[in-house]
């Protein structure tokens, strides 16, 4: 075998580092790409190598830990599906039983396309893995991808990720359709020491409404991954986007969730993050008013356990006039897991009369757990109505007793607390979906106390 | 809306110098020879040489924190910078004996008067030597020292040796370091145990020179139970050029003691003003930071409390006003390092026309501990339509038996509020002055009465022809 082979050999099993070789393997191997497309990830990669790794001296890295987040030796996956275990995703993919439409991608390749009903073809919404519309669309998908991107700290994930991206979710909505249901998208990861850099986009037309949920999520508990997910909300004038995302990955995950929101004149998103998988994860959440009127939500809980590490950054970046945006996160940290929030709200000159709110919460039930916060304010304009709040406590001893003296016994007790606590966040998605979630953190907390203690 | 016009501020109260000619002068820049020039004219001992000389050494070193802070740090020119002037060594002991122009100047600021009337001492710094320096008599026969800070290093070594440069270590940030390379004058105060000073302790900075730096050493120390509450206020005369002001104060408040540190600082809007302050707290004890800047062109000064025995308390309460060209940049830090420490946060800002006022605090809570609080609060006030604020904390908190609150919000005097006071007949400036005395009252009222009138006078002024 020829040394061009070997590599690709073991680059399709999945062996080896990320590394110039790596890449250009990758690089040849999808040779029949079109040529903006192949310019793109080599100056992605270029970017990659030339961006100094991230250190905790950064100030969007501070309480930080970028060593963990490391790809380690994972690789993206290129070799074929297994049948059996892509039938036994496709079953477990049950979250929202109810959902219109449905993608299911396995280490970024697409196991199930979506089957939108009659209706929504009719109204011209395209809802379909990335990889399939970069075949029949690359066009369209091209502006997307080459568009300005905002990072808080992971320009290098973000590099990294644009020159490995293969799959992801594609949302379309023309403009004034609007979508009742909601609709459904699953990345599962499968084998030891995968990398996946599932990308997705959604673009909302004029007057048009759409609710999409993403699950990224491990079949095995044992192996080592790498996520990097990179999404961009875009919503048109008057627009009005939700996009939740659940992250359930395994405890020998390393997760990167790198949103950008951007909202057009009198647009609406609301973005919700459920975040409770990994060993680490950085979140970060990009908040851009660029027009008047628009409005941006961001609801976020954490719930960890173990020595997990969920590092969260967001900004709010007012640009125009009469705009709101809101970010609320809510962590609940059990034995010895961390927390960051680092929040910034950044209102320009020009951006009168903004709203503008940023909320942490830390609920801290671990004696070793530890959460750091930095909510952080940059006021430019001066008819504004800005605030930020950051609280840190555990669980009210007089509500824990209320409970108590009702013969609910403390561990109980305590579980149910921390699920109120959540409330807030769960009860922002369809109620199908905040049911399976409940279940979801509370057999976390339950096996986290035999398993996540190590 | 009300449309705001831009404000002029007067800050002439200060803007004075008198041509002085000094015995002694270190020359501009600096090197191991202005160093060992300095330690030399103070004829210091050995051990305080070699701190200078490794304070240099670090200074050198340290890189400026540009990662974080603001670029404008990068137009200090250190070369261009005179670090020690002055007239004699020994500080006068009566007013008589002061020099007639330094006479002059303090004469202008008002200092014997306020001395006359009702202060307990005062010690004002004429660039790097205290001019004058008097206690009233019945306070040395209490034990209490008040002495400069080279008359304290020689005179006192058993007293101050122990804490100098233990609360801030050189190697604190570069400014510290500097500080330490250099430091002349200051305040070193202590009050021996249980005695409590009804009256408070007054210290007046002046910078006369241009280009002159001025860097202050002030060093506290409440032995157990006793009581001491420190005012400083700042001036200088604009000059061309700018000047640095960087001070490093150290308290210590042994168990059960009581520190309250009060400052007015008006320097002139071309002073860089870079001050480290912290604090030491033992079992019981208390330190309180009452901090007001007004001058200034750029003021970075976050005054901390390590909180090191059981049930100490540590408070910040802060006003900071930012006009055209200033850059406010304060805040606090709380270090919680016992069981049951309480500390207590309130800042508020106003930006008028261009100003700049920032918050930024740490919160520091480490796991083990128990029962610790916090509260912290920032208000930021902004009158015109290109004022700005930040605010940028960073709490850290483990394990599950601390709590730590914090609340920050930005807001302008609100177009309501001045229409209620004109319909009853206040016109424009006089509703907008009112407005933002209200806005800081709760906090102007924590400072004693002759600061809390001169302030709300101060704010009037700065007020004036804010609307039109």
């Amino acid at each position: 075998m020829s040394a061009l082979e070997v590599a690709s050999s073991r680059f399709e099993k999945g062996e080896g580092l990320i590394n110039e070789e790596s890449f250009l393997t990758f690089l040849r191997q999808r040779a029949n790409e079109p040529g903006w497309l192949q310019n793109y990830r080599e100056r992605n990669w270029r970017r990659f190598v030339d961006t100094p790794e991230a250190s905790r001296r950064d100030e969007n890295w501070r309480f930080g830990d970028p060593k963990r987040l490391g790809i380690g030796k994972c690789m993206p996956f290129q070799g074929a599906v297994d049948e059996s275990v892509a039938s036994e995703l496709r079953q477990n993919s049950n979250l929202l039983p109810a959902a219109a439409a449905r993608i299911v991608l396995l280490n970024d390749h697409c196991i199930e396309e979506a089957e939108l009903s009659e209706d929504m073809r009719k109204q011209g919404l395209v809802f379909e893995s990335l990889e399939s519309a970069l075949l029949k669309h690359p066009e369209e998908i091209r502006p997307h991808l080459e568009a300005e991107e905002s990072d808080l700290g992971s320009a290098k994930q973000i590099a990294l990720h644009n020159a490995h991206l293969r799959n992801g979710i594609y949302l379309r909505i023309p403009a004034g359709v609007i979508i009742e249901q909601t609709l459904v998208a699953y990345h599962w990861i499968e084998g030891a020491d995968r990398a996946i850099f599932p990308r997705t986009i959604i673009d909302a037309g004029e007057n048009s409404a759409v609710t999409l949920v993403e699950a990224y999520l491990s079949r095995d508990d044992e192996h080592a991954a790498f996520n990097c997910a990179v999404g961009s909300v875009k919503a048109g004038p008057q627009a009005n986007v939700c996009r939740i995302s659940v992250q359930n990955q395994n405890l020998n995950t390393a997760s990167f969730l790198l949103d950008s929101n951007n909202c057009s004149r009198a647009a609406k998103i609301n973005s919700v993050t459920l975040l409770m998988g990994s060993h680490s994860c950085r979140h970060e959440s990009f908040l851009n008013l660029p027009e008047p009127d628009g409005e941006i939500r961001l609801r976020s809980m954490i719930a960890a356990s173990g020595d997990q590490l969920f590092d969260q950054r967001s900004r709010q970046d007012h640009q125009a006039e009469r705009c709101t945006s809101d970010v609320l996160c809510k962590n609940a940290l059990h034995d010895k897991a961390r927390s960051v929030f680092a929040g910034l709200i950044r209102v320009d000159e020009k951006a009168q009369q903004t709203d503008a709110y940023q909320t942490n919460r830390n609920l801290v039930i671990g004696s070793a757990a530890e959460a750091d916060s930095m909510p952080g304010l940059e006021i430019l304009a001066n008819d504004v109505k800005c605030s930020h709040g950051a609280t840190t406590g555990r669980i009210d001893e007089e509500q824990l007793f209320y409970l108590k003296s009702r013969g609910i016994p403390t561990e109980t007790a305590r579980q149910l607390l921390t699920l109120g606590f959540f409330e807030e966040i769960l009860e922002e998605s369809p109620d199908d979906l905040s049911e399976t979630l409940r279940s979801l953190i509370r057999e976390k907390f339950e096996s986290g106390r035999a398993k996540g203690r190590s | 809306m009300i449309q705001a016009k831009e404000i002029e501020v007067d800050r002439d109260a200060g803007n004075f110098h008198y041509d002085t000619t000094y015995e002694y002068d270190a020359g501009v820049g600096l090197s191991e020879d202005v160093v060992r020039y300095v330690s030399g004219i103070k004829e210091e001992n050995d051990w305080i040489r070699d701190f200078r000389l490794k304070s240099l050494g670090i200074f050198d070193k340290k890189p400026l924190p540009t990662h974080w802070a603001t670029k404008d740090l990068e137009n200090i020119h250190f070369d261009k910078i005179r670090y020690y002037l002055a007239k004699g060594q020994r500080p006068s002991r009566t007013w008589e004996e002061v020099p007639d122009d330094i006479k002059n100047t303090f004469e202008r600021l008002g200092i014997p008067e306020q001395e006359r009337k009702f202060l307990a001492g005062v010690e004002a710094q004429f660039d790097s030597e205290a001019a004058y320096s008097r206690m009233k008599e019945d306070l040395e026969k209490q034990g209490v020292l008040f002495v400069g800070s080279t008359e304290g290093l020689k005179e006192h070594p058993e007293i101050f040796r122990k804490w100098f440069g233990k609360v801030i270590p050189s190697n604190d940030n570069k400014f510290s370091a500097l500080n330490g390379a250099v430091f002349s004058g200051g305040s070193f105060i202590y009050v021996p145990p249980g005695v409590k000073l009804a009256q408070p302790l007054q210290a007046y900075f002046r910078i006369n020179a241009e280009n002159f730096g001025q860097f202050e050493r002030t060093l506290i120390i409440a032995d157990e139970g006793a009581e001491v509450t420190y005012m400083e206020g700042c001036t200088a005369p604009k000059f061309e050029t700018t000047t640095l002001h960087s001070a490093v104060v150290e308290l210590v408040a042994l168990k059960g003691a009581k520190i309250q540190y009060i400052t007015v600082q008006n320097w002139s809007n071309n002073v860089f003003n870079l001050v480290t302050k912290r604090g030491l707290a033992e079992e019981e004890a208390e330190i309180k930071w009452i901090d007001c800047n007004i001058g200034s062109r750029l003021t970075m000064k976050y005054p901390g409390v390590i909180l090191k025995g059981r049930k100490a308390r540590g408070e910040v309460l802060s006003i900071a006003l930012a006009n055209d060209g200033q850059h406010q940049d304060t805040g606090a830090k709380m270090i919680h390092a016992a069981d049951e420490t309480t500390s207590n946060v309130i800042a508020k800002s106003i930006s008028i026309g261009k100003g700049r006022s920032s918050y930024r605090g740490l919160i520091h809570m480490p796991k083990r501990l128990k029962g610790c609080r916090n509260n912290t609060e920032c208000d930021a006030l902004l009158i015109n339509s290109n004022s700005r604020t930040d605010t940028y904390p960073a709490i850290a908190v483990r394990g599950d038996a601390n709590s730590v609150q914090h609340e920050a919000s930005v807001s302008k005097v609100s177009a309501e509020q001045i229409f209620y006071m004109r319909q009853r007949g206040m016109n424009e400036a006089e509703a907008m002055s009112l407005s933002v005395n209200g806005f800081v009252n709760d906090l102007v009222r924590q400072f004693p009465m002759e600061y809390s009138v001169e302030l709300k006078r101060l704010i009037d002024l700065e007020m004036e022809g804010s609307v039109g």
